[in-house]
Order: structure tokens, then C-alpha cells, then sequence
């Protein structure tokens, strides 16, 4: 982030911003800067990624720091969103209108010059112009999911907020949308999508802001976080009859970071390099004259990755 | 605003609540219609009072007004359809009045031709009275839609602080406190009722003047318009 902030003006700048709802802390002093381009809001459920974006958007106050938008604070500023097109993460619609009439209302309330050409268009991006007359009440989630996407777009804003864009797509609206998304990066505007799967957005982001426990616990380039994600030890748990013995054979190894033997006789051993314990621990137990009763990869949680690359932060 | 009425009308005017609206909107008719069927000891002029006072201004209106104008914000705040509303870059103020009048179009307009066609009926069409009672309905309405519509936006549970502002404050404490009655939506509707007409509602004790009615429901209507718009800009949305 850093990098880019140095030769290309922020669209969005979050400076020390927190947010607590009573005692609870959602989000913690975080600080970054967004260009164009796309970036990830990524992390776990419960990370902050909504209530930042909600603070971004300017649907909620924070409880102490700055935040802007292309220069201007959001909040109280109602001129702003003829510049920045928001998706919230709740997929509630007005049921009783058509696709065409909810566009066409978001399109109205924007002041959209041109309206019958930029509704017709928004919903041609999301391939919606067949079932654009039928009620929104009948669509499916991925449907809802299409229109009020073509309903964010309408207004051609400079900086797009997306709150799990991706939630209720099958695979083939999901290139499109990834389509979509890069067209629109790359005339220069700024595009922030939420998720809380990596994989959904590593073929898309630019830059990646990682966020657990309401703290950046990692910002950069998808390849630098992918790298970091490598680094992480996994931890795997190996059932045997002679838990020591085991464990003192694969203590030789140097694909083995540590080995522990939990209360009930089990081995925990961890390791950088899968691959090579994978190998090593038959010939191991074969050596050693033991039995392997049983083995299991314990932590590919997503949470157990975020956890990981916050404790490294 | 057109949009943003258009929308809330058709908002409002969707459901099965539309109808128990309509229903009780229509009361007044029913009873009006009855009255000129059968023989009464009362006559034209003081069963449309009786009418007017113990149905229409003290429990259909206020009660009506409530259900459309609480739920003009809270059917949005509940299904999270609100921020496509204020992620627009229109006034706070060109989203509340709109949703005002909504309500009054969809609760209100009923309520008060339901009034006026049943007093035309009791007092054998009677125009004068017929649009006293209409216009006095009118200024209610507009002061009932901003509370509520405020209500809707500020109060957590928004119906039972309707229902206790008007079956609590209104009927109980005007009735037995005088001065609560200049902070009684009820009261204008009446003193307006008065004060056009002073040979009506005269068994009826209205303390407050025509100006006062007036001013009154103004002021009513003003501030808590002015305090729903407030109220949107600052709260966070869902």
C-alpha cells in the first residue's frame, strides 16, 4: 500500500480509525491508504471488514479517527455519492419491483443524465436484460446479487465499495463479475471488495489489506500474503502405539519444526514442508518399528491462516 | 422527491396492513350510514360531534397514522432496504418528507374522506361542516405523520410508544391534566373543529383556540420533521 501511496494520490484514506459498539471493539486503530486499482478487504467473519466498509461508506460514524473518500469526509456529505457506488452485504431488495424499476430507481435518485441508456446498459454488463421485467421478489440470490451489482454501476461511480459481491454466484457469474470488476479498474477507478475467502479474490485483487480481530494484521500484494500463507507452519496430529518413539524419529528430520504429545498419548507435530513429512513419516515408523493408527492435517481453517498471519504482524 | 414518494407510497400501499387500514379508515361510513337508517334521540349535529370526537380525531386517525407513518422508516430500517435511500446524493430532508407524505396519502386521504362523506351523511350534506371536519382531519394528519415518521427513525419500539402517547397521554392525561392538552395532536384537530365552527363540539371541553390548533399542529409538524431529518443524518444505517 505504502508503495503505491507514495506515487499515486489515495482515493481512500483511513487514518487511525476505530470503532466499539459498547465494550466490544470491532474495529482497532487501523491506517491504510487505497488507490486505484482493486483491493481486498479480506479476514474472517467478525473481522471489522463490514463496519469498516460501512465507515468508508459513510453509514456509520467512527468512534475516533479520520476517514475520506476522494478527498472529502462522507459522513453528513450527501453530494459524495454521485461518486461512489455501494453494495452492502445484506441482499434485501424492494421485492415489489422489477429488476428494470429498482435500476432505474437507483439511476433516478442519482441524478443519472441519461437514464433509459445507463439502465439498459447496467443490466446488460450483469446479463440480467432477459429477466429485467420480472419482479425482484422472484429472482434467485445470485439474481439479486446481479441487479443490485448493475444497480451500484448505474451511476458510473469513481469508487466502488462491494461488501461480499460474490456471496450466492455460481461460478460462471462469478468470471463475469471478476470481468466486470477489471474493465472497471481499469479506467482508473478505485474498487474495494470485502470477502472472507481468499481464493475468491486472488485472481482479482491488486493489493489485499488483511484484517482479523479488527486489526490490519497484513497489507500487499497477493503473491507477498500468499508467500507469508507458505511460511506458516502446519500442524498435524499422528495416532500411534509408541507416541516417544515417533516422536524422537521425527525430531531428526528437518522438514519438522516441533513435536509435542497432547493428554491423550497423540503427536502434534509441526511442520514447514508438508510434502517431505508426508514422505519421511512411513519410512519414520517403519524404522522405528511403530504403528501409524492414524493422521490428520488439524488447522487449514481459514481462521487458523488469519490467526497465523496476525500473530506474524 | 417524486421518486423517493412514488417508492414509499408503494411501499406503504403493498401488504395485507393496507387493508386493515382501509377497514378501519372506513368505519366512520359504516357508522354514518347506519345512523341515517335508523331513528336516533341525537341529533345530526351532535351525533357527527360524538362521531368526530370519540372515534375519528381520538382513535382512528392517530392510530392509523401510526401504523403508516412508523413503518414509512421502520419497514426499512427492519429489512435493511434504507441505505439505498441515503447512499444517494439527495438531502436528508428530500427522503423524510417524502416518506411523510406517503403516510398521508396512504393513511391520511382515507381517514379524512371517510370523515367528510359521513359527515355529509349525518348532517344531510352539509358542506361547511363537512369541510370543517375535513380540514381539521387534514392539519391532524400532517402533525400525526411527523411524529410517527420520527418515531419510526428515533424510538426503538416505535408502535407502543404511538400506542402509549395516544391512548396514555392523549385520552388519559388531556382529559385530567389541561395543560398537556397544548401537546396534544387531538386537541388541535378539535380546537381547529372549534374555532372554525363554534356551534360545534360544544359539549366538548376545547380549551385551545383556532391559532393556538393551528399553530400548534405547525409546530408539531415542523420540529419533529426537522428532528426525523436530523435523526437520518446522524444515526448509523443497518
Amino acid at each position: 500500500m505504502s508503495s503505491d501511496a507514495t506515487t499515486v494520490t489515495p482515493t481512500i484514506r483511513v487514518d487511525r480509525v476505530s470503532r466499539w459498539f459498547g465494550s466490544m471493539v470491532a474495529v482497532n486503530d487501523v491506517s491504510f491508504n487505497i488507490t486505484p486499482g482493486i483491493t481486498a478487504l479480506l479476514g474472517p467473519n467478525g473481522a471489522g471488514k463490514t463496519t469498516l466498509l460501512h465507515m468508508i461508506a459513510g453509514l456509520a460514524d467512527p468512534s475516533d479517527g479520520d476517514l475520506t473518500v476522494l478527498g472529502e469526509a462522507v459522513r453528513r456529505n450527501p453530494a459524495i455519492f454521485s461518486r461512489i457506488g455501494v453494495m452492502s452485504e445484506h441482499e434485501s431488495v424492494y421485492g415489489f419491483l422489477t429488476g428494470r424499476e429498482f435500476v432505474e430507481l437507483n439511476a433516478r435518485l442519482h441524478g443519472v443524465d441519461n437514464i433509459a441508456t445507463a439502465v439498459a446498459d447496467a443490466i446488460a454488463l450483469v446479463d440480467l436484460t432477459t429477466d429485467q421485467h420480472r419482479r425482484l421478489g422472484g429472482y434467485s440470490r445470485g439474481m439479486r446479487q446481479r441487479i443490485r451489482l448493475a444497480a451500484t454501476l448505474v451511476h458510473s461511480p469513481d469508487v466502488l465499495l462491494l461488501d461480499e459481491p460474490l456471496s450466492g454466484t455460481d461460478p460462471p457469474q462469478r468470471l463475469r463479475f471478476m470481468e466486470v470488476m477489471r474493465e472497471i479498474a481499469a479506467q482508473g477507478r478505485t474498487i474495494v471488495i470485502s470477502s472472507h475467502i481468499l481464493e475468491e479474490v486472488e485472481t482479482l485483487a491488486d493489493r489485499i489489506i488483511l484484517l482479523t480481530a479488527g486489526k490490519v494484521a497484513a497489507t500487499g500484494e497477493y503473491r507477498a500474503i500468499r508467500q507469508k500463507l507458505n511460511e506458516r507452519p502446519y500442524l498435524i496430529r499422528v495416532e500411534t502405539d509408541e507416541p516417544r518413539v515417533l516422536g524422537a524419529g521425527l525430531m531428526a528430520i528437518s522438514a519438522v519444526a516441533s513435536v509435542e504429545i497432547d493428554e491423550d498419548g497423540r503427536l502434534l507435530v509441526r511442520s514447514r514442508e508438508v510434502t517431505e513429512l508426508q514422505r519421511a513419516l512411513p519410512r519414520v515408523a517403519r524404522d522405528k518399528g511403530v504403528r501409524v493408527l492414524r493422521v490428520e492435517p488439524l488447522d487449514d481453517s481459514l481462521e487458523s491462516v488469519f490467526e497465523y498471519l496476525a500473530q506474524q504482524q | 422527491m417524486r421518486t423517493v414518494l412514488a417508492l414509499s407510497i408503494r411501499q406503504l400501499a403493498g401488504g395485507r396492513r393496507i387493508w386493515l387500514m382501509l377497514i378501519l379508515a372506513a368505519i366512520p361510513l359504516v357508522i354514518a350510514l347506519i345512523f341515517s337508517s335508523v331513528e336516533s334521540d341525537a341529533t345530526a349535529a351532535e351525533f357527527s360531534d360524538g362521531l368526530t370526537n370519540h372515534l375519528i380525531a381520538s382513535t382512528i386517525l392517530p392510530l392509523v397514522m401510526l401504523v403508516l407513518a412508523t413503518a414509512a422508516f421502520g419497514n426499512e430500517l427492519e429489512d435493511r432496504t434504507l441505505s439505498y435511500l441515503v447512499l444517494k446524493p439527495i438531502a436528508r430532508w428530500r427522503i423524510v418528507v417524502p416518506k411523510l407524505f406517503a403516510s398521508l396519502f396512504v393513511g391520511g386521504l382515507p381517514v379524512i374522506l371517510s370523515g367528510w362523506v359521513a359527515t355529509l351523511i349525518i348532517t344531510d350534506g352539509d358542506p361547511g361542516h363537512a369541510a370543517t371536519t375535513a380540514v381539521a382531519l387534514l392539519v391532524g394528519s400532517i402533525a400525526y405523520a411527523a411524529l410517527f415518521t420520527w418515531a419510526g427513525l428515533a424510538v426503538r419500539h416505535a408502535l407502543p410508544f404511538g400506542v402509549a402517547y395516544i391512548f396514555v397521554w392523549e385520552a388519559a392525561l388531556s382529559s385530567f391534566l389541561g395543560g398537556t392538552r397544548f401537546l396534544s395532536v387531538r386537541q388541535y384537530t378539535l380546537a381547529i373543529v372549534h374555532g372554525f365552527d363554534e356551534n360545534r363540539l360544544r359539549d366538548v371541553s376545547v380549551e385551545l383556540g383556532l391559532a393556538e390548533g393551528l399553530s400548534g399542529a405547525a409546530v408539531v409538524a415542523v420540529l419533529f420533521t426537522a428532528l426525523a431529518t436530523r435523526r437520518l443524518g446522524r444515526m448509523d444505517i443497518p
